[in-house]
Formats: C-alpha cells, structure tokens, sequence
C-alpha cells in the first residue's frame, strides 16, 4: 500500500529536471553569488538525485522564489508524514521549530541516502547515534521536561541490545526505532503505541517469537490480555532500555536476581491485596533453604523460575503448570533425581511462623520458650555468682 | 642630588653599627655562658639517662620473667604442688575432637541462619568460596561429630574410667539439693558453697546438654542429609530443629561454657586442663573436696595397709 502510494506521488513528480541541472543551480551552485550555495555532486550522489529543487523546496523557478521554502517531503512519502504528523515530534514542532526534529533532521537534506546504505543517518547502524544527539542531550530534556532525563536513554548502551547492535556489529539487533516505532513515536502511555502495555509482548514478539507466544499464554499473558494492567509483561521482568542477559548478574532475571524480580508484585500489598494472591510466598521461599542459599550468592539452586517456569507460568491447578500434581515430581527432579515422590508432594512455601505449616512451627514455639529461659538463667547464675564473688573479696 | 641626602645617609649608618653592637653583646653573654647552669644541664640529662635506663631494665626483666618457659617453670618448682589427674587421654582426645567439630560446625553453619548479614556473606562467600564448599566443610565436621558420639559410648561401655564416670554423672537427688544450697549461697544465705564430688550438679547439667544437644543435631542433620528417605514434613521439622538447637547450642557455649572454661577470672585467659587433664590440690580441694577428701582417705588407708603388710610379712619372716 504504502509503496504504492509512493509510486504515484513520484509520478506525478516525473516530468521535472534532474536536481544537477536545475536552474536554481545557476546562483545557488555556487558560493561566489552570495545565494545560499549546494553541491551539485553532493545532491548527485544523493537518493534524490533524479529530482529537480522544486520537487522538495515549494517555490516556483518561473516567478523566483514566490511559495514557501518548507521542505515537503510528504508529497511523496505520504505514509511516513501521516505517521510523523501524529508523532510527539510534531506537536514537539508547532512549540519549537529548531528544538524538534523533521524529516531532515534525521534524513539529511541535500545528502540525503537510501535507507539501507550504510551510510545513510538512519541506516539500521546509525539510527541510534541519530535519536541520542537530542535525548541524551541535556539541555534538550531540560527544556522538555516531559521527556526522559538522558540516564534512562543512555542505560541503552549497555543493554543487550546496544551492545549487540553497537559494540558487536550484530545488525539484527534491535535500534530505537523497532521499538518505538519509526516516524510516529508514540509515547508508551498511548493506547496506540507499540510499547503501550498491551502492545509490549507482541513488540518484542518480532524478534522473540517463540518466547512471545509462551508468554501470550501464560497467567500474566491471558490476564494482561483481558485487561488487567497491573500483570507483568516483557519489560517488567526484563527492563526496558538497561535489559540484560540472563546469565549477567546485574540482570533482573539472572538467577540470584529472580525471587527480588517476582517480590516487585508478589510482595507488594498493593498487587497481592487486589487480585487475592497469596502474601507469604517471597517470604516463605526466603526462608527455605533455596532461598538463604540464593542470599548466599549461590546460582545453581532453585529460584521461583525453576519451579513455576519463566514465560510459562500458569496457575497451580492448570495441568501445564510446571507445580501442578501431575509435574510437581519431574519438576524437583530437574535437580534432585533421588527424590521420592512422597518428598516431592509435600507442602512447600511452608514457614516455621505459620501454624498450618504442621510440625516446624511447633519446633520453632518450643525452641523460642526454650532458648530464652535457658539463656535467661544462664545470664541470671552469671549474675549471681559474680556479686556474690564481689561481696566476698 | 648626593648632598641632601647625606644626612639621611649617615643617620642610616648610626642606626647601623648602634644594632651591630647590641648584636656582639648578646652573643658575648653565650660565647662565654654561665659555669654554674652548665653544670646544672649536665646533672639533669645524666639523671634522665639513669632513669630511662633503669626503667628498660625493669620492662625488659619482666618481660624475661613472663615469657620464658625455663622461668616460668623455676616459679612452679618454688611452689610444689601436688596434681590429680582428672581427665585421662582418651577423654581429652574426644572433647578435642568434639570441639574441632562443633567450631567447624558452627562456622559453616550460622550463617544459614542470618543469612542476610554481612559477616554470613562473608563467610561463606568470601572465606570459604561459596555454599558448595561450606555445605562439604559441614559435612566433615558433622563426620566428626558423630564420630565423637559412637566413640564416648563405646567409651562409657567398655573402658573402666568411662563406666566409672559415667556412673558418677547420673543425676541424684543431692544434685537438686546442691543447686538450691549454691542459690542461698549466692543470695548469702549460707557461708559457703555446697561440697562436691567428682562431678558438681553444674558439671552434670553440662554433660546432659550435650547429650540433648548431640542427639538434636545429629538426628535433624541426618534427616536433611539423607531427605529422600523421609517426608517432606519431616525434613522441614528437621530443619527448623536443626537451625534453633544449632543457636541454643552455640549460645551455651559462648555463654557458659566459655566463661567456664576462658572467661571466668580465676582462669582467664584459658584453663589448661583440656590439654593436661590435671588439677592442682588447691583445686581439687576447692571445686571437688569430696572427691579430694575420698583420695586422701583411700590412699591413707592404703599406706595403712601396706604397713601392716609389710608388718606382716616382717612378723611372718620372723
């Protein structure tokens, strides 16, 4: 479609001069006549060189300079300026022209390149420099502080993906733009944006496909998509402009990272209260010998993720959850291939402050009493003894 | 130009040698200085020189006197003593082993209990490189551990001090009296502390914990070492149990039996008996006169005895 409507817009565009042998070029081809001046050869070796000045420049070679000298791209690129027109850079545009950036801004002008050519600014390996000389600029954000401050952009580099991208040279990896969106932008609390909530899973489905789908039908995938918005996406779990592989410990989900991870809303009165969760499951897994082993930097124990799945998560009674009855053995026998499966069915998350945990509880009741009385008059004999040793020196 | 500054000039050179002067006196009072405040300096520093010097003898002399070993054991023939052998090698042998378990033991195994403090990461983390080292170092200790207890009950089976003391530690109702005698004692009620023999009712109670103790922590610790033969509630009870006795026990003995055994003024900073196993008579007299006065009369009897042997012998040769 949008090649198509291209293709007429150029057409009709056809019957014009080749940009070299405009006769604008008569003053504007050199600097000598004062006239702000262009490079033939530069507007050659350009995408538009088959284009005449008065293609882009709105003004009529008949009577001079009589038209505006806005540039008009979307006479052509009528797609691209339909999605720029809704994009925060053009309501950026009608406060501050020389601020927000244009077609050219990011294209070129005169020098503008084909896309793929890796020279072009907004060539895949290129785009990102293009977007942080404003957003990590920060007299920019300053001056529009709805904007992110630039630590929140420049976290980028050292994801994943802008290493990926920038440092390996891997030119599958993803820029600003496929995530953002080219052209539009949209800011992410728009329903419409492709990194609104709901949109999350899908976006990163582009590349994580596999992934994408497990997730789309987990527990927090189907309750995302029936609206509940408080259920995590990709982001929530990943990050978003600082993700991180799994393997490296600054991760949120690297291994000794998880159970911190899932506390975000599985400890958090808010989430737990609403939706009836249960509170204790953080804090009873913190207290089991997973998760003091977890506290001690060991990564080869179990995390939540080993139990309950990673994109996979359903609900325990669901027959593909990883701690339903049916999987509960095969999963603890991921790591432990002794376990019976009268160990392997027992209660977890227990803890020794809950009285239906069964018998730990009544251990530590007896231990608190026992403890103290013993230690009390231990400290007391002490106490005694020595006075009684003062008094008789 | 030279002409009116002339008296300026000579006003200058006045000031001049009248500054020189009172500069070739002064230094003519310290070229030719007072005999008398010589002398005086002179006495000072030889008497700072004495005393400096008597002082680093004297510190240097105690230091001989507390460090050598050849001293030290000239003062110990000063006062003869006669010492009682309380502990016999084999019973010194197996508290040695005891506690290079059980120090072992709690190292790598506290820290599981906080594991959110600094000191148990460090620990663990940065001292022993990780749980999987610490888990095995634990594992050694508890080894030991067990070993001890196999080996104190062989030994109060079969060999004749262990039977012996082991009878002597049973509790008795003298026991109960003696603990409430030591209260009035303390609440200064009676003179003196009650007499004990060979075991005092502290030294029962001692005993007894550590049995409490041995059989909390090497049942529990078994159980979460062998899970996969036992139900998952028992393993979280094992657990549970093993971590409160592991605090209990750890307690007692920083608490008790270190102030016992190190802290306690009269054998601060350590007693030696662990190593030696011997009391001097002073001691045995204080902590376990019974015991003393059951000796002292034994061997009179026995040097009763072997007279009247020895008169037998004599009136039989006769």
């Amino acid at each position: 479609m949008a090649g198509i409507r291209f293709l007429v817009g150029a057409v009709l565009l056809s019957a014009t001069v080749l940009a070299a042998d405009d006769p604008c070029l008569k003053c504007h081809g050199q600097v000598s006549t004062g006239a702000p001046a262009v490079d033939p050869a530069v507007l050659l070796n350009s995408v538009h060189a088959e284009l005449g000045c008065n293609d882009c420049h709105n003004v009529n070679p008949e009577l001079r300079h009589v038209g505006t000298h806005d540039v008009l791209c979307g006479r052509c690129h009528i797609d691209a300026a339909e999605a720029y027109g809704v994009s925060p850079h053009m309501h950026g545009r009608e406060v501050s022209v020389e601020d927000v950036p244009g077609c050219v801004t990011c294209h070129g002008g005169h020098t503008i390149l084909a896309v793929d050519d890796p020279e072009s600014a907004v060539n895949h390996r290129n785009s990102v420099s293009v977007c942080i000389k404003c957003h990590e600029d920060a007299s920019v954000t300053a001056k529009f502080t709805q904007l992110p401050k630039p630590p929140m952009i420049k976290a980028y580099e050292n994801s994943v993906h802008g290493r990926a991208l920038m440092t390996e040279g891997n030119m599958r990896a993803p820029a600003c733009t496929d995530c953002h969106g080219g052209h539009s932008f949209m800011p992410s609390d728009q329903p419409e944006s492709p990194l609104y909530k709901t949109h999350i899973a899908a976006t990163c489905g582009r590349c994580h496909e596999e992934i994408a789908s497990h997730y789309t039908a987990s527990v927090h995938g189907s309750a995302l998509a029936k609206g509940t918005l408080e259920s995590p996406t990709c982001t929530n779990c990943h990050g978003e402009h600082d993700i991180r592989a799994h393997l490296d410990p600054t991760s949120k989900v690297f291994a000794g990272n998880v159970p911190r991870t899932c506390s975000d809303c599985h400890a958090s009165e808010k989430v737990v209260g609403k939706f009836g969760l249960k509170a204790d499951r953080i804090a009873t897994f913190n207290e089991s010998f997973h998760g003091t082993a977890i506290e001690l930097g060991e990564t080869t124990v179990a995390n939540c993720a080993s139990c309950h799945g990673v994109h996979d998560i359903y609900p325990q009674s669901d027959e593909r959850s990883l701690i339903h009855t049916v999987n509960i053995e095969k999963t603890c026998g991921s790591c432990h291939d002794d376990l019976p499966q009268d160990f392997a069915q027992g209660q977890v998350h227990t803890s020794a402050t809950d009285p239906t945990s069964g018998g730990e509880f009544y251990v530590r009741k007896f231990y608190i009493w026992f403890i103290s009385i013993l230690i009390l008059a231990f400290v007391l004999y002490r106490v005694l003894e020595y006075k009684r040793r003062v008094k008789r020196v | 130009m030279t002409d009116s500054s002339n008296p300026a000039e000579s006003k200058r050179e006045s000031l001049i040698s009248e500054l020189a002067e009172d500069i070739v006196q002064d230094a003519a009072t310290i070229a030719e200085p007072d005999e008398d405040r010589l002398e005086q300096v002179d006495e000072m520093t030889a008497e700072a020189r004495r005393r400096l010097s008597f002082e680093v003898s004297v510190l240097l002399n105690e230091a001989v006197t507390k460090l050598s070993p050849g001293r030290a054991y000239e003062e110990r023939k000063e006062t003869p003593q006669r010492t009682f052998q309380r502990f016999g090698v084999n019973f010194r042998l197996q508290h040695a082993l005891m506690f290079v378990s059980v120090i072992i033991l709690i190292i790598t195994g506290m820290p599981l209990k906080f594991p959110e403090l600094a000191i148990s990461k460090f620990i663990i983390i940065d001292l022993l490189g990780g749980l999987q080292n610490s888990t095995l170092i634990h594992r050694v200790g508890a080894v030991g551990l067990i070993i001890v207890g196999v080996w104190h009950l062989f030994y109060i089976t079969f060999s004749r001090d262990g039977r012996r003391d082991f009878f002597l530690m049973m509790p008795r109702p003298k026991d109960i009296k003696n603990f409430f005698q030591t209260l009035l004692y303390f609440f200064g009620r009676r003179p003196s502390p009650p007499k004990f023999g060979r075991f005092s009712f502290i030294e029962k109670f001692d005993y007894w914990a550590v049995y409490w103790g041995m059989v909390i922590m090497i049942g529990s610790g078994l159980i979460m070492w062998f899970k996969e033969w036992f139900p998952k509630y028992l393993f979280d009870i094992g657990r549970e149990a093993h971590s409160d006795e592991g605090l209990l026990a750890t307690l007692a003995i920083v608490i008790w039996h270190f102030y016992n055994v190190h802290f306690n003024p009269d054998v601060f900073p350590m007693s030696w008996v662990w190593w030696h196993g011997k009391l001097t008579e002073d001691e045995m007299k204080h902590h376990h006169p019974l015991e003393y006065a059951e000796i002292m009369e034994s061997q009179s009897a026995r040097i009763v005895e072997e007279k009247l042997k020895v008169a037998d012998t004599e009136e039989a040769t006769e």
